[in-house]
């Protein structure tokens, strides 16, 4: 068995050296944040569709790679350790899952191939304006008019929208009742009509990666829905704990975190004549975080086996929000401390992919800043952790 | 000690509240550092006919004849306002200057300081210095009737329009030893100097200067050969002082925006100030807030009359203790803001942002613990 593994991993290792090219590695290195640079993740989705490893967690019959856990693992392992983007979560790990579990024949067909070759980027427009952690109350509409409907109202934080062709939308199409009914998950094929304007957002990073998205008279056919009218918080839900769970291993990424710091600490001076990895209150605090991504990779184990939409998975995917976004949090954290006053300066340009702008300092060090920054909204995108908190608590106290 | 009489204190209280207000409304701030890299001149008047850049020195060097910690009012409103402008760097340039007693080319700086005409900075820090300022390996190496300057200078707090840099070198003595340490004026355009400038993450303007064997002369020591870290360390500690007026100002500021926020923001059909577990975080963030002010406090009133040595000890305690409470009281401004905290638009992140750089300016919480601890084991 460790002899497959071992072959597997080489072929792995293998086909990402002869294919991943400069500009590829360079974004992977000048990730900042949980979306890499757009144009080359997008570039080394394609490659990885090339050879039908784009959605590896998909089932085989509609373009996985019916590889087994440790396969997967091993996979996203040889990724980080090459440099290489992540792949862009939206298309992949959110709205294709959904597509497979309550698509129709037609929708999957229509849509599934796209998200499979990235020839298709779908963006994800739940949050609103008003409507943050308490989703439900969102206000954007939908009317029916015919074979059609009519929308109005806007998203807002709808991450990358600026470069997609393809949106994800949770509207209301009902009235009465419970605000969690009368919401539809309609698929957005035709993001130029004139009644959709997409703003960017400028970030704490000083860089756009969140747009609002607002909706004038914007028609869209009656099949667009995907599951049933109104029924539309039963899949956004299941996509919910598609994207807190993680479709991939956070702690694969996170050890890749720490040992950039820890590079770091090997060169960088106490202040007092010594380096700080010497130093043991450095110590401890990265042996603790080592412990929690190791601890939060047991738990993805655990979630990865459990079947989705199940009572227990509801939970295990806040749990899995909250410790994963939090000691992600508590790692840039480290990774300043450790970087000092270096990571002050803004560095835009030499972050930005084939500037040529070389950074200034420590080469390592400067997507230290831009990445605490971001993750600032770890513990607030996709359902605050304090949301995350609360469904725990409720199962608890059922 | 400070001779300033309480009229005049109010006086600097009040004509900085009515240029925050004023003058430095967000939207203000935002076109300073659109058209001025957020270092206005126009500001820079203003700082000197307020008297702000007096503050501190005698009144026969042309100032006010208070001390440094007769600054902390202008520093926390710097705060509030998230004033960019190199207030705190261009005085402390200004506050070796007066304690050297520099004569001639330094004399004439320092009242042009004092004015309002000139400005020069502080070079100290190291890449491998983390704060330390007795830290030094830029050496000093005897040359002729003067000397040699060559090492690298990071993170220094910069003024785009200062023609002089204070830098600290070494002439004799281990890394971190007090004696050994000289201090030279330098004009930024001399031959061998190279400084890298760039805009920092709140806004200010930081440089990284290399010093490549610039010579200079004995006049241009400072003070007498091997002993200036004494004037140094007191500086650095006044410094420190002062950042931690600024944060108090930004702390106090992030409490009030956030307990204002949460009252009207909606979420579930209540205000989130509703809920019990945003009310403990917000309590929190006072108890830190208020805490790191009373510390602040006490720390002004022992300042004065206190040695170079208890003022060092004072200093690190309040930048080990605001290290913590910065980043606490920032960091929940933010999650209880919720996504708009993460925006340019909304000043929130841009106090967060200040907040994080006077975290880690003039070495971060841990180093100042560390030294704490050096000092009791010593």
């Amino acid at each position: 068995m460790n002899t497959e593994l071992n072959t597997f991993r080489h072929q792995i290792r293998e086909f990402i050296e002869q294919h991943a090219d400069d500009e590829i590695l360079e974004a992977g290195r000048k990730t900042t944040s949980f979306f890499p640079p757009f144009d080359q993740v997008m570039k080394w989705h394609r490659i990885l569709h090339s050879q039908g490893w784009s959605a590896i967690r998909w089932p085989e019959e509609y373009g996985g790679t019916g590889w087994d856990v440790p396969r997967q693992l091993i996979f996203e392992e040889e990724c980080r350790r090459a440099g290489v983007p992540l792949l862009l979560p939206q298309s992949i790990s959110m709205v294709g899952p959904a597509i497979i579990h309550y698509g129709t024949d037609e929708q999957k067909r229509k849509h599934l191939p796209g998200i499979l070759s990235g020839e298709n980027f779908w963006a994800q427009g739940y949050s609103e304006p008003n409507a943050g952690s308490d989703l439900a109350s969102l206000k954007c509409r939908a009317e029916r008019d015919g074979d059609h409907y009519v929308i109005n109202g806007s998203k807002t934080w709808t991450t990358y929208a600026h470069h997609a062709n393809r949106l994800f939308l949770l509207v209301r199409t009902g009235g009465a009742g419970k605000p969690q009914q009368g919401i539809s998950f309609f698929l957005i094929e035709d993001l130029t009509d004139p009644g959709i304007e997409i703003r960017p957002i400028i970030g704490l990073d000083g860089v756009p990666e969140q747009c609002d998205v607002f909706f004038t008279n914007v028609r869209v056919p009656v099949d667009c829905c995907l599951g049933e009218e109104n029924d539309g918080w039963s899949v956004a839900k299941y996509l919910l704990e598609h994207e807190r769970g993680g479709g991939t291993s956070f702690a694969t990424t996170f050890r890749h975190e720490l040992a950039t710091i820890r590079r770091l600490a090997g060169r960088t001076g106490d202040g007092f004549g010594g380096f700080l990895a010497d130093d043991p209150v450095f110590q401890d605090r990265y042996v603790r975080l080592h412990l929690e991504v190791d601890t939060l990779e047991a738990t993805e184990e655990v979630f990865a086996a459990m079947e989705k939409g199940s009572p227990e998975s509801g939970p295990m995917s806040s749990m899995i929000k909250i410790t994963s976004m939090e000691t992600i949090q508590r790692i840039t954290e480290l990774a300043i401390d450790v970087a000092g006053t270096p990571s002050l300066a803004l560095q835009l340009a030499a972050l930005t992919v084939a500037s040529g702008v070389e950074p200034i300092g420590d080469d390592d060090a400067v997507t230290l800043m831009p990445k605490y920054l971001n993750n600032r909204a770890a513990s607030i995108f996709g359902g605050s952790n304090e949301i995350q908190r609360n469904i725990i608590a409720k199962t608890l106290l059922r | 000690m400070s001779t300033l009489s309480q009229e005049t204190r109010s006086m600097l209280e009040d004509s900085v509240n009515r240029f925050v207000q004023g003058e430095y409304t967000f939207d203000d701030r935002k076109r300073n550092l659109k058209e001025h890299q957020g270092q206005s001149p126009s500001h820079w008047q203003t700082f000197a006919e307020m008297g702000w850049l007096a503050i501190p020195f005698a009144e026969e060097q042309g100032g006010l004849g208070g001390d440094n910690t007769d600054t902390l009012g202008v520093m926390k409103g710097f705060g509030r306002g998230l004033v960019t402008e190199p207030y705190l760097g261009v005085l402390a340039a200004a506050r070796l200057l007066a304690l050297a007693e520099a004569k001639g080319e330094g004399a004439e700086l320092l009242a042009g300081i004092i004015s309002g005409a000139r400005q020069a900075v502080f070079a100290c820090e190291e890449p491998q210095s983390r704060g330390n300022p007795l830290a030094v390996a830029t050496r000093a190496e005897p040359d002729g009737s003067g000397y040699r300057l060559s090492g690298e200078k990071i993170a220094v707090m910069h003024s785009l329009t200062a023609s002089h840099v204070l830098v600290s070198a070494r002439s004799e003595g281990d890394y971190t030893d007090h004696g050994g340490i000289d201090l030279f004026l330098v004009e930024l355009d001399s031959p061998g100097v190279d400084v890298t400038g760039y805009p920092m993450i709140d806004g200010h303007q930081g440089a990284n200067m290399r010093f490549d064997g610039v010579a200079v002369s004995a006049a241009q020591r400072l003070t007498d050969e091997g002993e200036a870290a004494t004037i140094i360390l007191q500086v650095h500690s006044e410094s420190l002082l002062m950042l931690a007026a600024e944060a108090v100002g930004i702390m106090e500021t992030l409490v009030k925006k956030t307990v204002a926020y949460t009252r009207t923001r909606k979420q579930f059909g209540v205000a989130l100030a509703e809920f019990q577990v945003l009310q403990h975080r917000m309590a929190e963030m006072y108890i830190e807030t208020t805490s790191l002010a009373n510390l602040l406090t006490q720390t002004a009133h022992r300042w004065t009359g206190a040695d170079v040595h208890q003022q060092a000890i004072l200093a690190s305690k309040l930048k080990a203790r605001l290290g913590q409470a910065a980043r606490y009281v920032g960091q929940q401004a933010i999650q209880l803001h919720g996504g708009i905290g993460m925006t340019d638009e909304l000043d929130i992140g841009h106090y967060f942002k200040r907040l994080t750089s006077i975290e880690l300016q003039l070495g971060n919480a841990e180093w100042h613990r560390k030294r704490l601890w050096r000092e009791h084991a010593a």
